[in-house]
């Protein structure tokens, strides 16, 4: 029942995702941050099991850390993505991860992009990326309504659009959490409708 | 702590021996004869003759909140295996270091096994870093246990708070046996949390005193034994504050019916009316 949204506009991607954490019928949490902040320019957005969420995108994140300490600069958008699509897939026939990750960043020479993974160790670069349940009702919105030069603020009003059909026809209700990663790094934008 | 897999492949006794003599010094943890224990036991208890499917004391209800005084940890005490009532007077609350408090739901046995580890892990902590662990390291190091443990069977779901020395505020985290860890201020677990949730929600207040937080508290674990047949029994009340952990009371849940059902609820006539 986790939704998490990300999608190229000019010049940056908006990364949104929910923040309630269930436990069987009970709401446990109702403002968790589900999008991680890698380094100055990613954000991974993460869904899944219980444990395996928050083990996995800490050793990711670690990790890349390591890496950057290590080498004097951080790695690309593109690799980070192939790193933690390797680290899925090297899991999954021994001790799979039960994570859906899209990652969103911005590279100076690429500039902004979106990657979704799964659990099971794929990868896309898209223009949008959608995981849960969210995904059947928001792709069809997002196929019609989003183009990748839209501006921030049009960009803001189509996640506006996207938490307003999830409100009227998705049965789970609650807050969201929006992110914007752009040359100018990260910012959190207060998200009410 | 390491998973001793050397059983898996020696049957004779004198391995065994050797085996545990050779373990006797290091912290260790032996598991079923078989190289993957959660199926192992699902095909020992599909069998006919099976023995009854292992039973844990499940219901419970614990809740624990932070506010303006500190944290005010609320259980009851009943402890049931299926039907049968093994004990009324259960120590829910689990006293970790004589700052860190712990909650018990789910299997009683997982959660004194691993609080105590816990406890004597903290200490350790504080002997070598000469300075008091965090309530987050804390719960992480409980956290990173059970992870490891994953699929592996253990059955908990426990509320670890304190209050932090280096940035002097309580805090309160929930951790359970699928590695679960939240941040949180307000938390209830067992099978009647949902009941004192209800009461608990509704009546929380950052600024309450200590007197009206720790009956908030009393009152949340009280309705929740009223609804809940697996909860009941006394009802202790812990507060943590700023130089550590504090018990407040013990009730009999029948004591406090008695207490509770003379008070009109807000806006009615007295039960007494009635009679």
């Amino acid at each position: 029942m986790e939704t998490l949204i990300s999608f190229v506009v000019n010049g940056g991607v908006l990364s949104l995702a929910d923040q309630n954490i269930v436990r069987s019928i009970v709401k446990m949490k109702e403002d968790q941050d589900k999008i991680l902040a890698l380094d100055n320019f990613k954000l991974l957005s993460a869904a899944g099991e219980a444990g395996d969420c928050a083990q996995f995108t800490e050793y990711i994140s670690k990790n890349l850390k390591l890496y950057s300490l290590r080498n004097g600069y951080d790695l690309s958008t593109t690799a980070a993505a192939n790193f933690i699509r390797s680290e899925l897939a090297a899991s999954i026939r021994s001790h799979p991860y039960s994570v859906n990750l899209i990652l969103a960043g911005y590279d100076k020479t690429d500039g902004p992009s979106v990657f979704y993974l799964d659990y099971m160790g794929s990868l896309q670069k898209l223009n949008f990326g959608c995981h849960g349940y969210a995904a059947y009702f928001l792709l069809g919105l997002l196929d019609r309504h989003h183009q990748p030069n839209l501006s921030l603020e049009d960009g803001v009003k189509l996640m506006k659009m996207c938490v307003t059909e999830l409100q009227t026809r998705f049965l789970v209700n609650g807050k969201y959490k929006l992110k914007f990663v752009s040359k100018d790094g990260i910012t959190e934008i207060p998200f009410t409708l | 702590m390491e998973l001793d897999f050397d059983c898996v492949d020696r049957n004779g006794l004198l391995d065994n021996m050797t085996n545990d003599l050779q373990n006797l010094d290091r912290i260790h943890f032996d598991l079923p004869p078989s190289a993957n224990p959660s199926n192992f036991l699902n095909e020992v208890f599909d069998h006919p003759n099976a023995p009854k499917a292992l039973e844990f004391a499940h219901g419970t209800t614990t809740l624990a909140f932070v506010y303006k005084g500190g944290v005010v940890v609320t259980v009851d005490s009943k402890s049931t295996q299926g039907p049968y009532v093994a004990s009324r007077t259960v120590k829910k609350v689990i006293e970790i270091t004589p700052t860190l408090l712990g909650t018990m739901a789910g299997g009683a046995a997982d959660c004194s096994f691993w609080e105590r580890e816990l406890g004597r892990r903290c200490r350790l902590y504080e002997l070598r870093n000469k300075e008091l662990i965090s309530v987050a390291a804390a719960s992480k190091i409980l956290a990173n246990i059970v992870y490891s443990y994953k699929g592996y069977g253990l059955s908990m779901g426990t509320m670890i708070t304190g209050w932090d020395k280096n940035s002097d505020v309580p805090s309160l985290y929930y951790v359970d046996n699928d590695g679960t860890r939240l941040k949180g201020e307000r938390f209830s677990v067992g099978s009647g949390s949902t009941y004192a949730y209800g009461v608990l929600d509704t009546g929380y207040n950052f600024n309450l005193s200590d007197e009206e937080a720790y009956e908030l508290g009393r009152r949340a674990v009280y309705h929740a034994t009223h609804r809940d047949a697996f909860s009941g029994g006394f009802i202790n009340v812990y507060h943590v504050k700023k130089n550590g952990w504090e018990k407040i009371s013990t009730d009999d849940c029948f004591k406090l019916y008695q207490k509770y059902y003379n008070q009109a609820p807000i806006n009615q006539p007295n039960n007494n009316n009635n009679i």
